[in-house]
């Protein structure tokens, strides 16, 4: 992974310098709230529903086994003792202080992290494939360019105060995990003629209160000038964004309203001005950086393991655990493994700090000392030997990691709702947790097959609501929670934006929603092969309607109590 | 200075901490209390435009931050949350 160099040493540490005055000059007085809240915002510091939360940057969701225990580390000593792993691969911490924040972006600096451009009107972490350089499926690695893009992105002087936030996504695959075309620049490496690969870019996707899938604005770009033809896109943008109204700011809107083929006019009349060979990332450059993402050096190994076929035909659990949660390494006798942190009744992508050092022994023991976030909310160690990976899987049982459900309906993305958030209007994470617990049961779960279910708590979406193939908004209606579902969403190579199903339901009556759909489903497909989505996409709304809302003529749900809650006085 | 209140129910001043974020209640005295149990209620427009001026003097002083009125309801004298938003903040803690 990338280590940083003296300049990068030397950044990060003024940065958090800088930010300690900062912080100094508010506590004295010098600084007024107006004043201090995009620097804190610029630094990752927000103050949320509870207090203040730090959200941490962990670039293209790399993360090693050192900065693993230095998280865990923050959260026991600054924290309640927990983490939340977000969709867009970061880390935030719900109980920090404003005094304590120094300390910590000085104690994350030592392992080579920061909270940069988490926050504000800036270009965001740039987010990737979390099987990045380990996948069978790959044309490249695209973290050589996400490092690149950090970089390039960081402090740029011209983008720091954008129209509104951007969030750029980068794969380097044939299948898209990093959900691309939900991100206001989407980039695909691609081949060329001739076999020289480039990039595919795409523009103005996004989920909240409008959402898009991404455009094409350019088939093929060559890798050398990603960093001048962003530029120009940015430049665009940057002039033409919509800065009077905080709901049209996005790149999506601009796109919209041009129309893509006006916009890409535009972008290609800007890129043909500029000074390409000033803006572009030199060859000495890629050549510094390209070594960091070399493979480990992994031994050898049969493509078969007989210990682990044979742990598999005797225990169901384990078998389970392989099918779901490993995924092919391009080296034979190696595995891509997720750990979920979605054990039902858990938070989604929650770890407590003993976790977080579990895991970084883990990742240490059997994975190189990497491991990735993923934007799905959990963990994955890249590079597991097979003949590893019983072991691997005991340890994670001892340590509560081993839910065997990646990619199954309880694999479930939740924001954290208004359990945490200042902008939330419902609550998403007791609504996950009922649904998970609901089914529970591994044989249904596997019956039901790959299944997205993603729960948002108000339309802002960061819990990718939109993209889900079954998706849950939380609303206020009349001061109770409500919750929206929508069908048919889809984040991959084929991205789609899910539709409303019909009215909305109350929060007790959401897991039983749930489970008239999946029944719609299960009894209804073609086959055990046809997914959840391939079927929605073949009957459309009409058979879970029916099921849902049968044929009440109002349509509406048909209790409104609020969600039983363990609250005190 | 935001205000979640309708003129007819009682109000709370509530605020976090500059220094912690922690959230908390203006009291009688001028006291910034943890509990809402403790809070000074605002009854009329007269006590919310007192609560409001005092909450902006702790604003100008930096000992507090974001500060806002909540609608409360009250059960034996005491202020309750009227929002899930509110029950929760007042908890200081997740429901799950």
């Amino acid at each position: 992974m990338y280590r940083y160099d003296d300049f990068d040493h030397e950044f990060v540490r003024s940065r958090a310098a800088q930010f300690r005055d900062q912080v100094s000059r508010r506590l004295s007085g010098d600084l007024t709230e107006d004043q201090f809240r995009p620097l804190r915002l610029q630094n990752g510091l927000y103050l949320q529903l509870h207090g203040y939360m730090l959200r941490v940057a962990i670039p293209y969701g790399v993360v090693s086994s050192s900065q693993l225990r230095a998280l865990a580390d923050i959260a026991r000593r600054y924290d309640r003792g927990y983490g939340h792993f977000t969709t867009r691969q970061n880390i935030q911490f719900n109980w920090v202080t404003l005094t304590d924040t120094p300390d910590i972006l000085d104690r994350l600096a030592e392992v080579e992290m920061h909270a940069v451009q988490t926050s504000g009107n800036c270009i965001r972490n740039v987010t990737s494939d979390p099987l990045a350089g380990v996948a069978a499926d790959e044309i490249e690695d695209p973290r050589i360019w996400a490092e690149a893009l950090r970089q390039w992105s960081s402090v740029h002087p011209e983008f720091l105060f954008l129209p509104r936030k951007f969030k750029i996504a980068i794969t380097g695959a044939a299948e898209d995990r990093a959900a691309i075309l939900f991100h206001d620049i989407g980039l695909r490496i691609v081949k060329g003629k001739g076999g020289a690969t480039g990039f595919a870019v795409y523009v103005g996707g996004g989920q909240g209160r409008t959402p898009y899938v991404a455009q094409l604005l350019r088939g093929f770009l060559e890798r050398r000038h990603l960093l001048s033809y962003l530029e120009a896109v940015m430049r665009v943008y940057n002039l033409h964004g919509r800065r009077d109204n905080l709901y049209k700011a996005r790149i999506k809107i601009l796109v919209n309203a041009l129309g893509i083929d006006e916009f890409a006019r535009q972008v290609e009349a800007e890129w043909q001005s500029i000074d390409r060979e000033a803006l572009d990332l030199p060859d000495a450059e890629v050549e510094r950086i390209t070594p960091h993402f070399a493979l480990p050096p992994l031994l050898r190994r049969p493509a078969t393991d007989g210990a682990i076929a044979r742990r598999r035909a005797r225990d169901a659990d384990f078998d389970r655990f392989v099918r779901n949660n490993t995924a092919p390494h391009r080296i034979p006798g190696y595995r891509i493994v997720t750990v979920a942190l979605k054990t039902p009744g858990q938070v989604p992508g929650d770890a407590t700090a003993d976790q977080m050092d579990a895991l970084a022994d883990i990742a240490e023991r059997y994975s190189h000392a990497e491991a990735r976030v993923t934007y799905v909310q959990n963990i994955v160690l890249p590079h597991v030997a097979l003949a590893d990976l019983a072991d691997l899987y005991d340890r994670l049982v001892a340590d509560g990691l081993a839910s065997a459900n990646a990619g199954l309906i309880t694999d479930i993305i939740a924001c954290p709702g208004l359990d945490y958030c200042n902008l939330a209007n419902a609550r998403a994470i007791p609504v996950a947790q009922a649904i998970a617990r609901r089914f529970d049961d591994p044989d249904r779960a596997a019956e039901i097959g790959a299944l997205r279910l993603n729960i948002s708590g108000c339309i802002n979406a960061c819990g990718h609501h939109h993209s889900g193939n079954i998706g849950i908004l939380g609303v206020d209606k009349k001061g109770t929670e409500h919750y929206q579902i929508t069908l048919g969403g889809s984040p991959g190579d084929d991205a789609e934006v899910g539709t409303i199903v019909g009215p909305s339901f109350a929060a007790e009556d959401v897991p039983d929603a749930i489970e008239a759909i999946i029944a719609t489903y299960l009894e209804q497909r073609d086959s055990a092969g046809e997914s959840f989505l391939e079927f929605y996409r073949r009957v459309g709304t009409g058979p879970f309607k029916a099921r849902l809302y049968g044929s009440r003529s109002d349509n509406a749900p048909t209790r409104s109590r609020v969600l039983e809650t363990t609250i005190g006085g | 200075m935001p205000s979640n209140t309708s003129s007819s129910t009682p109000s709370v001043l509530t605020a976090n901490l500059l220094r912690t974020g922690e959230v908390v209640y203006l009291a009688p005295g001028g006291r910034w209390v943890p509990r809402l149990d403790d809070a000074r209620l605002a009854l009329d427009e007269d006590e919310r435009t007192a609560v409001q001026e005092t909450a902006a003097r702790y604003v100008a002083a930096g000992e507090i931050v974001a500060p806002y009125l909540m609608d409360v309801r009250l059960e034996g004298g005491f202020p309750k949350p009227a929002s899930m938003r509110e029950v929760i903040r007042a908890s200081r803690r997740p429901t799950v």
